[in-house]
């Protein structure tokens, strides 16, 4: 079970994970290795940039929960599918990023300080008023106010931002700036294949999907399929306690948008047949 | 794999129905089945199992004995399996031996004695599970031809016939790839059959960065010396080398190149859909972005060749690009 002591937040704005945190990256199949996991090369080879990194600028991303991985990598998969069709990309391309295999990276890490809690009242008043509320989770994956700070945070040695994910309405997000390898705390790291797909907008969502295609049909602006391929080393996860939220189905329906959950992650997964 | 060796390998779905009675002959036919590949036997011992189960689920042959708990119920069987699955191929086991010629007559693919050596039985069961599989491959296919369709009967059906078809059913895949079309039902009815192979992610992420690059690298076909001129001579030969499961070398350093390589092939498996087959297909087409707004760098040339000029600027401005779509 996840630990909520060892994720500090305060005093001010200022954040920290201490000695043992476990944290989440869903990754490429080719770099899940410990030794790609936080080198934050993958974005510093893009020219898009990210909510904290400018084109070609190292970042990681991770979570403290396994949906808040799920979620954020759903929503990229469907603004990827959209924008492919826009650049008139060959369908074979816009076909590929309804589905895409995964690593899910489960591991701690030793004591990571110098973090900014982004959803305060000191970083509205110390770097941007525009971050408010509503902005911290400003639904467009570029939102201007961020890559600022982002820029500020970097500048003055901060090493990651701890934020509230736009996808995902429980636990945050964490970003880090710098290469932290020496951070993954040795024989910690394990990592679980998973399968994710978009769906079609018709689609019950408590039965496995088939193939969308993204040119014929509606594709689902708000929800996606996940699916754990090894679902024994999923389970020997959950027995380890390993994955957060507990009682997390190894295939289910996500919603990608922010929701109210009174029954947690019960309201938050339809169970897949 | 040849086009005539391939076509010739075990179903990889193989799914077993047996009408069977008798309990002995239930338990020899479990234990044989199995020992020649079955991946999973089901057993009805009376007409009425035997018809919730076909139209329950999908079978790859069924076994049929001709008479259950004293009555004949083989035409009843045969009949009620060309309505609902018209492709099974059916193999008739009976001591009836006067019955052998009037149940091929039915409607049975094949119709044998039953003898203490089952070697002859054997072959017919795995026979009639080839022949389903290309059934349905050519049921598949059919809407994707035109023309009349032809049944495949066991007598048509020869080692000639079942390379010619998984030949034309795989070229038809590249073909519909590369016109970007989607594949339909036909993929799933060759993996079924073993014509085609799917991705495993599983076994691919216990792999270290250099095993990947070169399990990735044996489907597109080329030989080490392509490697050699995209990576130099040092760097294809450690991915050359490369091909044991991960260990301590999980974090070792591997050379730039390498690790750009790793993320150019696991793009053309992306874009391949998984079907590690259809990797050199991308790995060689030219002009595949000809109507796009943005376009990569190697367009007009071919990726293959674009990496061919061996410089890591190549390498580094192809993965720019796939990371930034």
């Amino acid at each position: 079970m996840l630990d909520p002591s060892k994720y500090i937040i305060g005093p001010g704005c200022s954040a920290g994970l201490l000695d043992g945190a476990t944290l989440y990256r869903l990754t490429s199949l080719a770099h899940s290795d410990v030794g790609s996991l936080l080198t934050g090369e993958g974005a510093s080879r893009s020219d898009n940039p990210g909510r904290f990194n400018e084109p070609q600028q190292r970042a990681s991303y991770c979570g403290t929960n396994v949906l808040v991985c799920l979620a954020e990598v759903l929503f990229h998969m469907y603004r990827t599918a959209l924008d492919r069709t826009r650049k008139r990309l060959p369908p074979a391309m816009i076909r590929s990023a309804a589905s895409a295999a995964r690593a899910l990276s489960v591991f701690e890490v030793s004591g990571i300080d110098s973090l900014i809690y982004l959803d305060t009242d000191d970083v509205r008043a110390d770097y941007d008023g525009r971050i408010t509320g509503s902005t911290v989770v400003f639904p467009d994956p570029d939102y201007e106010p961020l890559r600022d700070v982002n820029q500020r945070f970097r500048v003055e040695g901060k090493r990651g931002v701890m934020y509230p994910s736009a996808r995902h309405s429980r636990d945050v997000c964490l970003v880090l700036f710098r290469d932290e390898t020496t951070c993954v705390i040795p024989g910690s790291h394990i990592v679980i294949p998973v399968e994710l797909k978009l769906i079609r907008e018709d689609q019950d969502v408590r039965r496995a999907p088939g193939v969308v295609d993204a040119f014929m049909e509606k594709i689902h602006a708000t929800m996606g399929y996940y699916e754990f391929v090894d679902q024994s080393r999923f389970a020997q996860a959950r027995v380890d306690s390993r994955i957060h939220p507990q009682g997390l189905p190894p295939r289910g329906t996500v919603d990608f948008v922010r929701r109210r959950y009174v029954s947690y992650p019960l309201e938050a997964v339809c169970e897949c047949a | 794999m040849a086009g005539s060796s391939l076509a010739s390998t075990a179903p990889a779905r193989q799914r077993v129905l047996v009408v069977e009675d008798e309990e002995a002959s239930r338990r020899r036919l479990e234990s044989l089945l199995f020992s020649v590949g079955a991946k999973q036997v089901k057993f009805a011992t009376t007409t009425k199992e035997c018809i919730d189960l076909t139209r329950a689920d999908e079978f790859d042959v069924a076994s049929l004995d001709w008479e259950l708990n004293g009555f004949f119920c083989g035409k009843i069987l045969l009949d009620e399996i060309a309505d609902s699955q018209r492709h099974l191929a059916t193999v008739v086991w009976t001591k009836h031996h006067n019955v052998l010629a009037a149940a091929k007559g039915w409607g049975a693919d094949w119709s044998l004695p039953k003898t203490p050596d089952a070697d002859e039985y054997v072959d017919a069961i795995q026979r009639a599970l080839r022949l389903t599989h290309s059934r349905r491959v050519l049921e598949a296919l059919h809407p994707m031809l035109g023309g009349p369709a032809c049944p495949l009967t066991a007598a048509r059906f020869t080692p000639e016939v079942e390379a010619d078809l998984c030949e034309r059913a795989r070229t038809l895949v590249l073909e519909r790839v590369q016109a970007g079309e989607p594949l339909g039902a036909l993929k799933q009815r060759l993996v079924d059959r073993g014509w085609w192979s799917l991705f495993d992610p599983t076994f691919f992420v216990a792999l270290d960065r250099c095993s990947k690059v070169s399990y990735l690298w044996s489907f597109l076909h080329e030989d080490i010396v392509t490697l050699q001129a995209i990576l130099g001579e040092d760097a294809a030969n450690q991915v050359a080398g490369a091909r044991s499961q991960a260990g301590g070398s999980a974090t070792a350093p591997i050379p730039e190149s390498v690790d750009l390589l790793l993320s150019v092939l696991s793009h053309l498996l992306t874009i391949a859909d998984y079907n590690e087959q259809l990797m050199p297909y991308y790995w060689n087409v030219e002009g595949l972005f000809a109507d796009s707004s943005s376009r990569p760098p190697w367009e007009g040339r071919g990726m293959r060749q674009f990496m061919l000029v061996g410089d890591l600027n190549a390498l580094r401005a192809s993965v720019r690009w796939m990371r930034s779509h």
